[in-house]
């Protein structure tokens, strides 16, 4: 219950965020200079026909009033209609949201798939070779560029063994799978060395810590200790670490995704800021605002939840 | 068993400050390096694979690669730096009046802080880059907007606890002034997380940096910058692939060593904090 | 036609592909796949996944395959010849779904009949009249009438937001039976038949579009050509399907073409490669070695019109003084550019006309020779001899502007130009040639039609974009490119023309510099590929061999 009212409180809290932050995504692309009319026609652009598009797509109106045309529209989950694809924003959002996710989703999963198992072999076994080695691949995981990794993985693979399509979704299950490999696993290079760095110290803070001594000393098992104290502890961080990681890889997916041809939301977005589509990017920015407020408002509740120690 | 690891932290403390010390030469002094100019253009040489005349091969101009890479070395390890030490100050600065004095400016921070944070990262710097035009100043002005809130956050969570701590209350009980409480006894204690942060920020600073001119924004044609260099090599990769692998090999080192040199510090700040 | 880009159900498509998603990570099941070319309706994942299976082209047995992949860098935005924003890539799917009277032959030397069997113009070159081929139908089954020609060609001239209705502005009056159209001008217009072959000058179904109204109109549009939209998953690919009641008997020779978008340009060569895709277009030059040397695949270099242009705003300083536009010619190494850029396919150019437009293009000009001695001296003589230092706008995402930028900066400093390259976005530049406030740029031009009318207009034109943004209004020359676009006289306009180019070279605000053909690459299979100086890429012709 005092969960509940927690979550409550918090959302109400969010209302007048969420204002300040629609009118951010509003006004942010309105003031990169270029005018989406004259874009639109291209090269060959008369005046007359520039005058007639922005009456068309009321861009003409004064900012105000089109703010609240987009503030109407968000009450009814309408976004209004892409002015480069001509298709509503929403149906745009709609077919490249599931590409982001999985990639997002993939390369969390490949990151926690390594850093538990590391971080907690590292963490308990101090100091030893694994360890050490583990730490500078590490460092050097988190220090290396992102889109050169890509490139080097594309290159690789796709160039010089062929095994792996260099781009694109691919066709059928084994085609996305396939496609999916390359960018997930450099997506997941950064956050899986963070996250194996933050596991191994939280172990290493808490195997000093005198409650491990004190549940040993009460006569529960090695294996238990492990499960249930060291484990748990160690994740309270990580959650943490791993809901500000994927909030970052949701936007960060576009350079990921320009490398290999992924037609997700990072691509869709950076093409309607180059296009001046207004209408496509004020909802993705929007939306992507409130997705991460949740993530984090649900890392502040998974936070209380794993930890009882944090009060309301 | 605790002095072997930490003969080990010093190999690699040591490895760090080597590499970072040459990259810092070749910003400084790139001509002790290269006796090529990174834009002179030379149609007749135009991708020469990497030989002794020119160390990593040739773009399509004919630019010399690797006086390429060690001219770009200046402002990208600019980008990691000013991007770090502007935003280190304004936010700590920041954070730290806002936990000490609480009330409106905190709350006002705090605020902004939520729902500026509320929007990726990397949209961002783009739209901020877009709004101001390309050109290098204009990338530090976008790493400097969106960089400050963490360390506004994290030294504001420092000064939050050593506020209430009896050494605080004692000094205040003594009637010291709010300036020396601030620069004195909180400056000191809240500096050393910042700082490590502050280090590893470098990285992530340049890499941003170099990523926004690998997107084609950021830095003009034909300076020389690590990303703009890759970027331009994009479209040779599958015959002249010099121009790509080897100055993000470059660059992966340097960040390495950024992140050795950080590990040290962070080990030793850490001791030193105990 | 069925209509395939259902709006509906949006909230619970998030949810259903949100739910897959979370499956999918949680036990590795069934797939993104569906749900990232899901458009908004299990209708259309149905048929896309049907067209995918098509795509890879096993189901057919036989000699020749069924369907071909063209990859290219951008999707349309539009299916509506009439629509906003018309570009290449809108062009090219265009021109399978719909046709016009005439059309440009391949060669883009000539004018050949379309729909129009023949036809006759009047004395006074007012009235034209077509006779139709007989029996032509929609894609749909339904018989072109008068009124659809009607209809569509005053269309092509009223849509406000059109920017081609230049093309249609000479039109007064059409009166159209089943049999005949008869078009009346209101003046006389010499380049209308030209006109006429542009892709927006092409016949539509009436009846459907008031049916389904602008928007379902540019989605799935219903033309007369051989092919007809079949499936639309916007910014992945466009399908299109044989017309079966295509006039022509034995066209299209494939049953389905796939325009697929790919944006970045390796990936575009690797799928072909790979076999994924059988058709590249706009190869980059800078890939032009690759594709080349690949023994599996075809490189084709057809003929163009495209040009680029070197634009200098006589508005402003240092561009103002026409010396120094003059001095800057002898800057230019033209060879140079040509050769580092499109290597053995670049021509340098001297005139604004394309010598591909053949007869229409003086060749008695002659580019100037880099020479940045005499370029010095003639900046010294207009009192310049401590040289220059003027910023070049350019567009960014674009490798060829970059790389003429750096090469026209290297060559220029030895003449005593100093260069500041600025890289701006699509939408930043144009604001900025708008308002003239550039000092220089680069742009280029493809023309549409057989008439060097399109090159001259844009160029000496002043209320089309301000004599292509160098701001220099010459009247007289203005009036003279007026005149030839009304003289019938083949000779005296091409007399006409011939003197518009010269005088454009002397008042040096625009200095063409070199063009290039269009580099294709598709695999061995591929025949019947061919592309004209228009950019036209007729699929009809294309056949893939198993």
């Amino acid at each position: 219950m005092r969960q509940f009212n927690y979550i409550f409180k918090r959302m109400i809290q969010m209302i007048p965020v969420l204002f300040v932050i629609s009118l951010i995504a509003f006004f942010i692309i309105r003031l990169v200079p270029g005018d989406p009319a004259r874009l639109m026609l291209g090269e060959k652009a008369t005046n007359d026909a520039v005058a007639a598009i922005r009456l068309k797509y009321g861009l003409d109106r004064p900012l105000p009033i089109q703010y609240l045309k987009f503030m109407r529209g968000v009450l009814h989950f309408d976004f209004g209609n892409s002015l480069k694809f001509q298709v509503p924003v929403w149906n745009l959002i709609v077919s490249r949201l599931p590409v982001t996710l999985a990639l997002t989703f993939l390369s969390t999963a490949i990151s926690l798939l390594i850093s538990i198992p590391v971080g907690y072999y590292s963490g308990t076994h101090k100091g030893g070779f694994f360890d050490r080695l583990s730490n500078i691949w590490n460092l050097t995981a988190i220090a290396m560029p992102t889109f050169w990794i890509g490139l080097m993985l594309l290159i690789f693979f796709g160039i010089v063994l062929k095994i792996l399509p260099v781009g694109g979704i691919g066709g059928g299950f084994w085609g996305h799978l396939k496609s999916f490999i390359l960018p997930a696993f450099t997506q997941s290079l950064m956050t899986s060395a963070l996250l194996t760095r933050n596991i191994r110290n939280a172990v290493v803070d808490i195997i000093s810590q005198d409650f491990v001594d004190f549940a040993r000393s009460k006569g529960i098992s090695e294996g238990e200790i492990k499960n249930k104290h060291i484990l748990k502890n160690a994740m309270i961080s990580t959650v943490t670490l791993l809901s500000m990681r994927m909030a970052y890889m949701l936007g960060g997916s576009i350079i990921i995704e320009s490398i290999f041809a992924l037609p997700g939301i990072g691509k869709l977005t950076i093409d309607a800021i180059f296009a001046r589509d207004y209408t496509v990017v004020q909802a993705v920015v929007f939306i992507f605002a409130i997705v991460v407020m949740v993530i984090n408002l649900i890392t502040d509740v998974l936070y209380s939840i794993l930890d009882p120690r944090v009060k309301y | 068993m605790r002095k072997k690891k930490s003969s080990h932290k010093k190999v690699t403390f040591i490895v760090g400050s080597v590499i970072v010390g040459l990259v810092v030469l070749m910003a400084v002094f790139p001509r002790i390096f290269t006796k090529y100019n990174p834009i002179d253009v030379d149609v007749m040489a135009s991708l020469s694979p990497p030989s002794l005349k020119h160390l990593f091969g040739t773009d399509n101009y004919g630019r010399d690669i690797f006086s390429r890479v060690v001219y770009g070395a200046r402002i990208d390890l600019m980008m990691g730096v000013l991007g770090t030490v502007v935003p280190f100050f304004i936010g700590g600065i920041a954070g730290m009046l806002a936990a000490y004095y609480s009330g409106w400016f905190d709350r006002i921070l705090i605020g902004l802080i939520d729902i500026m944070m509320a929007f990726p990262f990397t949209i961002l710097v783009i739209v901020i880059i877009s709004i101001l035009g390309n050109g290098i100043i204009n990338v530090y002005i976008a790493l400097w907007l969106v960089g400050w809130m963490s360390y506004a956050k994290l030294v504001r969570g420092e000064v939050l606890v050593l506020k209430n701590s009896d050494y605080i209350q004692a000094a205040r009980v003594a009637g010291f002034s709010d300036g020396r409480i601030l620069l004195r006894h909180l400056l000191p204690n809240v500096v050393s997380a910042a700082v490590v942060y502050a280090v590893s920020d470098i990285v992530l600073c340049m890499l941003t940096g170099a990523s926004m001119s690998f997107l084609g924004l950021g830095v003009q044609p034909p300076t020389a910058e690590w990303g703009a260099i890759m970027n331009e090599g994009k479209s040779y990769i599958s015959y002249a692939w010099w121009i790509t692998v080897l100055p993000g090999l470059i660059m992966a080192v340097t960040g390495v060593g950024f992140s050795l040199l950080g590990d040290g510090l962070t080990d030793y700040l850490r001791r030193k904090g105990r | 036609m069925k209509k395939k880009f259902v709006t509906g159900k949006k909230v619970m498509t998030l949810l259903l592909s949100a739910v897959m998603i979370f499956s999918m990570t949680a036990c590795g099941s069934e797939a993104p796949a569906e749900a990232a070319v899901d458009e908004g309706s299990t209708e259309a994942t149905k048929e896309a996944e049907a067209g995918t299976e098509n795509v890879s082209g096993e189901a057919a047995a036989g000699e020749m395959a069924d369907s071909i992949t063209i990859v290219r860098t951008a999707d349309a935005a539009y299916l509506d010849p009439n629509a906003e924003s018309i570009g290449g890539a809108e062009v090219m799917v265009m021109q399978q779904i719909y046709e016009g009277l005439v059309k440009s032959s391949l060669d883009g030397q000539s004018i050949e009949p379309c729909l129009a069997s023949d036809w006759t113009i009047s004395e006074d070159g007012l009235t034209y009249t077509f006779h139709l081929v007989p029996d032509i139908k929609f894609s749909d089954g339904t018989p072109v009438t008068g009124e659809d020609w009607e209809w569509s060609l005053l269309r092509a001239r009223d849509t406000e937001t059109s920017a081609y209705a230049f093309i249609a502005e000479a039109i007064d009056t059409v009166e159209a039976t089943d049999s005949q159209v008869v078009i009346t001008l209101k003046q006389p217009w010499a380049p209308f038949l030209a006109d006429l072959c542009n892709f927006n000058m092409v016949v539509g179904c009436k009846a459907y579009y008031d049916k389904v109204g602008a928007e379902g109109y540019n989605k799935a549009p219903l033309g007369t050509g051989p092919y007809m939209a079949a499936e639309w998953v916007k910014d992945d690919h466009i399908t299109l399907e044989a017309n079966p009641y295509y006039h022509e008997a034995g066209y299209p020779k494939t049953k389905q073409i796939v325009f697929s978008v790919v944006t970045d340009d390796n990936t575009r060569l690797m799928q072909l490669q790979a076999g994924q895709a059988d058709i590249v277009s706009e190869v980059p030059l800078s890939m032009a070695p690759v594709a080349e040397k690949d023994e599996n695949l075809n490189f084709q270099m057809f003929d163009s019109t495209q040009q680029r242009y070197f634009i200098l705003n006589t508005t402003k300083a240092p561009f103002d003084d026409i010396k120094v536009r003059q001095a800057f010619e002898y800057a230019v190494n033209k060879e140079e550019l040509a050769q580092v850029i499109a290597g053995e396919y670049g021509k340098p150019a001297a005139s604004i006309v394309s010598d591909t437009q053949g007869k229409w293009c003086d060749t008695d000009l002659q580019s100037a020779a880099y020479d940045p001695e005499k370029a010095k001296e003639m900046l010294a003589d207009a009192g310049y001899s401590d040289g220059i230092d003027f910023t070049l706008t350019i567009r960014s995402g674009s490798d060829i502007y970059e790389q003429m930028a750096t090469l026209i900066q290297s060559e220029a400093k030895e003449a005593g130009f100093n260069i500041t390259i600025e890289k701006l976005e699509s939408a930043a530049v144009s604001e900025k040639y708008e308002n003239l406030e550039h000092q220089a740029t680069i742009l280029m031009w493809i023309d549409d039609i057989v008439d060097p009318s399109g090159v001259c207009g844009w160029t000496v034109d002043y209320d089309q974009c301000n004599g292509w943004y160098t701001g220099l209004n010459d009247t007289a020359l203005d009036d003279l490119n007026t005149q030839a676009c009304s003289e019938l006289d083949e000779t005296k306009r091409i007399e006409m023309y011939h003197d518009i180019q010269q005088k454009v070279h002397e008042n040096a605000n625009v200095l063409p510099l070199f063009s290039n053909g269009f580099a294709y690459a598709s695999g061995k299979n591929i025949e019947g590929l061919y592309v004209s100086p228009f950019s036209v890429l007729d699929c009809k012709e294309l056949v893939k061999t198993k």
